[in-house]
């Protein structure tokens, strides 16, 4: 049974894992047909498939850390993942929707902590190998801009 | 153009050691050249980019967007035509539409519902006659004349340009015979369907954007994902060709495989340990005949861009000396199957502002809008590929971006 307060504790542990920079730990958290996406509110609204980041299954997933890890150029920086309580919106086979506000903060050396995104989680979480995991995760940010870059999964 | 002419300090001048390889690093940060550039680029006789008119398919509907600092209306009429008109009331300056997009039978301003139509002629406003015989406009006032400015349009196979200039040449002569093939080639007319928007605000001055686009070398070298994946590679058959005044400028190469790369790869950004697990992320699919992937540099403010098999045209909207707002309209065809949409969602995770290899770009601008604007009396060298500004069939060169600049010192008066 998925509860609010798993969901939450989901969250929390997954904030954790990016925010400590753990981002091999991240795959971790979706199921093998997940779907993740980092998409404008606009485009979500509008029904526009087009995202920031998009992964279709847990290898591209795997992929993106691979290629922040291996290719990506980009200033230091700590992303502050702030997560809100998680609201359970309808139960499903073998799971729950659920959705929880965020808002994202950036720090970079020489300036000061920007809010760098703001949005909500569109989750459908399922049991999967004895854990709560993710089988989509759409991160609807609503800023209409991104400030320069977005580095690291939100 | 204003009768104004606006002041450029005296040491605003030239490096004259080398003037076609060195660029002064304070046209990226001074104000004056800023409003310059608004007056004699952007509001001067160039065709600027506003959109794509699958973004606005039935008549009435509208999108707003901005040609420099100027906010502008683009809208499908009655008729099918496209105008663009200013978006601003001729009353009190308010911006008539809020919205991004709409549909709409008129322009209605929410201030003292002025209406206009959607050719931006004034319909009329209430209280016109007053009130009970008291108030009302002036009987002289003629609506004609109190319309909204209303720009040139120009539609090239689904891409629409406006232009603020009555002497603006015509489109095919402003992008030269050669130009305009490569434009032609990816907008041939063939009905375009729109994916999606990335929007960002890249924080570095407009031109070191463009130069970006005109700028191969550091794609070999900055962008290890395009070089161990063999989409942008400096051992690939290519080429940099400008327009004939160097405003416009095309880079073309051609995607490869990570065959060809031994051990003793002088390609320094090589990773051969690197495999991706989703393949189809960096295998494109062969849509064009001639096999070629191109980015078009269209003066002052569009690229087109297509990359394995991502289409897309990037908008930059300057905000400031050292912002410019970068908008993303991802593209394919109406005829596309599902198999392509598919690789062109897949291939977009290449490019936009968590981009594979445009990530490293806007980070890299911003260094680059720090160390110019620390530095304005100082300049860029530009050297790569030799000192003049001819086309060349390589991608080891900053050709493009030296006839970018041959150009801009003209229209600058610079």
């Amino acid at each position: 049974m998925l509860t609010r307060v798993i969901l939450d504790d989901l969250n929390a542990r997954y904030a954790y894992a990016l925010d400590s920079g753990k981002l091999d730990l991240w795959p971790e958290f979706f199921t093998d047909d997940c779907v993740y996406k980092i998409i404008s509110n606009e485009n979500f609204g509008l029904g526009y498939p087009v995202a920031a980041i998009y992964c279709d299954g847990i290898g591209m997933v795997r992929d993106r850390v691979v290629a922040i890890m291996q290719t990506a150029v980009y200033e230091p920086r700590t992303y502050r993942h702030f997560v809100g309580t998680a609201h359970i919106t309808g139960q499903e086979e073998g799971g729950v929707t659920s959705e929880a506000n965020f808002a994202l903060y950036e720090s970079i050396a020489e300036r000061e902590p920007r809010i760098l995104f703001v949005g909500r989680y569109v989750d459908r979480v399922v049991m999967a190998d004895g854990a709560p995991r993710l089988r989509q995760r759409l991160v609807v940010y609503d800023n209409y801009r991104v400030f320069n870059s977005l580095i690291f999964p939100i | 153009m204003s009768e104004q002419p606006l002041e450029v300090p005296e040491s605003r001048a030239w490096p004259q050691e080398g003037s076609t390889t060195r660029v002064p690093y304070w046209i990226y940060s001074d104000p004056e050249i800023y409003k310059r550039e608004m007056e004699r680029i952007f509001r001067g006789p160039v065709w600027c980019y506003v959109g794509l008119d699958a973004e606005i398919p039935k008549p009435g509907d509208y999108k707003t967007t901005w040609i420099g600092d100027r906010p502008v209306i683009v809208v499908r009429d009655e008729d099918s035509s496209i105008n663009v008109v200013e978006n601003r009331c001729a009353h009190r300056g308010a911006r008539l539409c809020w919205a991004p997009r709409g549909n709409s039978s008129e322009f209605k301003c929410p201030y003292h519902h002025w209406s206009y139509t959607l050719k931006g002629e004034l319909s009329g406003m209430p209280f016109r006659r007053g009130v009970g015989g008291k108030g009302g406009m002036p009987k002289d006032f003629d609506l004609a004349a109190n319309g909204l400015r209303r720009l040139r349009v120009h539609n090239e196979g689904g891409l629409l340009f406006a232009s603020f200039s009555a002497d603006v040449e015509p489109f095919d002569r402003y992008c030269g015979s050669e130009v305009l093939s490569y434009v032609q080639r990816e907008f041939s007319g063939r009905p375009l369907q729109v994916l999606g928007y990335n929007r960002q605000i890249i924080t570095a001055n407009w031109k070191l954007y463009f130069e970006n686009l005109k700028d191969p070398y550091h794609a070999t070298l900055l962008h290890a994902f395009f070089v161990t994946f063999g989409l942008w590679r400096a051992d690939a058959e290519s080429a940099c060709v400008s327009s004939e005044d160097g405003k416009h400028g095309v880079m073309i190469s051609r995607n490869r495989d990570r065959a060809g790369v031994d051990e003793t790869s002088t390609l320094s950004s090589f990773h051969s340990e690197l495999v991706l697990e989703d393949k189809d992320t960096v295998t494109p699919r062969r849509e064009f005949a001639d096999g070629k992937v191109v980015g078009i540099t269209l003066f002052p403010c569009v690229v087109l861009q297509q990359q394995a098999n991502t289409l897309a045209t990037r908008h930059l909207i300057p905000i400031s000396p050292s912002q410019v707002e970068l908008t993303w309209t991802f593209f394919g065809y109406a005829d596309d199957d599902e198999a392509m949409t598919r690789l062109r969602l897949r291939h977009a995770n290449l490019m936009g502002p968590a981009g594979y290899v445009s990530m490293d770009d806007s980070e890299v601008l911003n260094q680059t809008q720090i160390g110019a604007t620390a530095c304005p009396d100082d300049r860029a060298v530009l050297e790569m590929g030799g000192k003049t500004a001819d086309n060349c069939d390589h991608m080891v060169s900053e050709t493009l971006i030296r006839a970018f600049y041959n150009y801009y010192r003209t229209v600058m008066g610079l």
